[in-house]
């Protein structure tokens, strides 16, 4: 199956970063079962143009405030919010066996009001987790079966990359309904089903070739899903050192 | 100190030399209209100049001797071995003076660090900020960027110990970027900024900063700056918080007979290379208009003060800027704290000195003056208490 028309990348206004779409983006050769959780087949590629532009806000005007709320907005934390985490860290060094990290309410905090000022806001009650994996683990979603076969509690908002490494997420490109379509025109006569984790493990098994797109974020960049979220999941595959997300979710 | 008469002009604040007006850059925002020329001051003229200021008695207290207007750089250290040696000639009263030299700092050695270095020199680096905000107005006659050349010159007052000030002009794509700006700050060693908006002044016949929304903006983007300067180890002095808080907190206040150094006569005397002098705002000097002419009111070589005192073309001027001061007395509800917009930006918005308020008053006066006393309250009601309990996972 081709990539389809989805939701758009786009760096979000107010940021000044380089976006390098056609090495940002990657696109892999589908997804294969695990478990319970599906798992992108690590055949990465670069995007042709022609899915390039599908992927990416072509403008060179920022999309009007409609049509950016359905993108992916990619972003950067300034570096003194970066420093601040690795102060936290350096600091609470003697304390992170007990799982606690004092002070980390308080950088969240300092993480949304700059987002807020930027236009991008955290919704309200939103809860952030700082999820750190070794290198080669496959999903940041907690509690099995991992990743995308079961619904979730909380909506993902979008993540930061807090680590001192390029990290990577996968992510399908369609929103919801985009998905019911696909099953609907590929099964007529079956209902689709209403929970999100079983809709997405039907769609793998009907569109197991369906190109996953994987976007690089480097050190402090992040990105913010449409509402609704999107099927994303970290991916760690050829990292070296431990991958540290800063995952924000709506309640 | 030096007494002067009850009603004696002055006394001199501050002492701006143009030892040429060209800039060896040419950036978006500049008002001065003859940058390009190369013409410069002459020793001799320098020495009228100094010989006009403390003859005049306008030097009774301590000053500052500004080198301004294009990029002082420009000219050789020697010219200004040479001016420190004219200016103790003539200081025979020994007023304590300060030089200021405000750079682009495309230009600075190790021979320019070696003077700079002196106690009695402050120097000011006019800088925007990354990459993308800086050199998309600060360029040079060819259309690129100067950045690179900045932070080399930064670095190398970094390696000589030369301390500096920075100025940074806001246009309004920097009102995005406090976070930005402030990284950018830390990461070169600046210590110290002052934030100039973008003006209409001479040539410079429009602002960025004119947008409806502009204020808001302004005050969001300050917000925010002034957060993350207070909270820095060491903290990021920023002018328009240390001089906002100073008339908040009653340091000085203006009211009938207390002027500002801009509205007050011979507080401010601005020479150029030739040594046409004016005072006031000066950005007037070397600019003309329709209904004053010149705002230049004589030469260091010909004309003394007193002269120029009682000439028509000063009086008017003193009378419709004095009008306008208490137009802005009368009217506007900052003017305690302000004293009064200055002239230039009245002259170029307003197209009159008798007017009131203008985008700078707006934006660098009322702006700097809400945000400084919204923080103050801010620290006020915070000081002394504890930070809450930190749990490892957040919500906001």
């Amino acid at each position: 199956m081709i990539l389809q028309p989805g939701c758009r990348f786009v760096v979000a206004p107010h940021f000044h970063m380089p976006a390098d779409w056609p090495r940002r983006l990657l696109l892999g050769a589908g997804a294969e079962g695990a478990r319970g959780s599906v798992l992108p087949v690590p055949a990465w590629r670069a995007p042709t143009a022609e899915e390039l532009a599908l992927l990416v806000w072509n403008s060179a005007e920022p999309p009007p405030p409609e049509r950016l709320e359905a993108c992916v907005c990619l972003f950067q934390i300034p570096g003194h919010l970066r420093a601040t985490w690795w102060n936290l860290l350096e600091q609470a060094a003697e304390e992170l066996g007990n799982g606690r990290l004092p002070g980390f309410e308080r950088f969240v905090e300092q993480v949304a009001e700059f987002l807020a000022f930027k236009g991008l806001p955290v919704p309200e009650g939103a809860q952030c987790d700082a999820v750190v994996r070794n290198p080669g683990q496959g999903s940041v979603h907690e509690g099995p079966p991992a990743n995308w076969a079961e619904p979730r509690a909380l909506e993902p908002w979008g993540g930061i990359n807090l680590g001192d490494e390029q990290t990577s997420v996968v992510l399908i490109n369609l929103l919801r309904r985009q998905l019911e379509a696909e099953l609907q025109r590929q099964f007529p006569n079956q209902p689709t089903p209403e929970a999100m984790g079983e809709l997405v493990g039907q769609f793998f098994r009907a569109c197991s070739d369906y190109p996953m797109v994987r976007l690089l974020l480097r050190p402090g960049e992040g990105y913010r899903l449409p509402p609704g979220g999107l099927v994303l999941d970290g991916y760690s595959g050829d990292k070296h050192g431990p991958e540290v997300l800063l995952l924000i979710s709506s309640a | 100190m030096l007494a002067g008469p009850p009603d004696a002009p002055g006394p001199l604040e501050l002492l701006v030399l143009q030892p040429t007006p060209f800039c060896n850059l040419d950036c978006s925002y500049c008002y001065l209209p003859d940058r390009q020329s190369t013409r410069r001051m002459s020793p001799d003229t320098l020495e009228q100049a100094f010989r006009w200021v403390f003859g005049s008695g306008l030097a009774r207290e301590p000053f500052t001797l500004l080198w301004h207007a294009g990029e002082p750089l420009v000219l050789p250290v020697s010219f200004y071995e040479t001016a420190a040696d004219l200016l103790q000639r003539h200081n025979v009263a020994n007023v304590p003076v300060l030089q200021s030299f405000q750079t682009n700092a495309t230009l600075l050695d190790s021979e320019w660090c070696g003077f700079l270095r002196r106690p009695d020199v402050h120097l000011g680096v006019s800088v925007d900020g990354p990459d993308f905000l800086h050199d998309r107005h600060r360029r040079t006659r060819q259309g690129r960027g100067t950045l690179d050349r900045v932070l080399r010159g930064i670095q190398l007052l970094h390696e000589y110990g030369v301390p500096f000030q920075v100025i940074t002009v806001l246009t309004d794509d920097a009102l995005d970027y406090p976070d930005e700006l402030f990284d950018f700050y830390q990461a070169n060693g600046i210590r110290s900024v002052g934030f100039n908006v973008e003006e209409i002044e001479g040539p410079h016949t429009t602002s960025s900063l004119q947008r409806a929304g502009t204020p808001e903006r302004f005050r969001r983007f300050l917000t925010r700056l002034l957060s993350l300067a207070r909270s820095a180890d060491p903290p990021l002095l920023v002018r328009e918080f240390e001089t906002s808080a100073a008339v908040l907190l009653g340091a000085r206040r203006y009211g009938p007979g207390v002027r500002t150094q801009e509205n007050k006569p011979w507080a401010i005397v601005n020479v150029d290379c030739e040594g046409q002098f004016s005072t006031y705002s000066p950005e007037l000097l070397g600019v003309a208009s329709p209904t004053h002419g010149s705002f230049t009111l004589g030469n260091v070589a010909t004309d003394p003060l007193e002269a120029v005192l009682a000439s028509a073309r000063f009086r008017r001027l003193e009378e419709e800027i004095g009008h306008g001061v208490e137009m802005c007395r009368e009217s506007c509800a900052y003017y305690r704290f302000c004293g009064g917009g200055p002239p230039a930006n009245k002259y170029f918005e307003n197209k009159t000195f008798i007017s009131t308020e203008t985008l700078f008053c707006r934006l660098h006066k009322q702006v700097c003056l809400d945000v400084t006393l919204a923080v103050l309250e801010q620290e006020t009601r915070t000081a002394g208490t504890a930070p809450p309990p930190q749990p490892e996972r957040g919500r906001v």
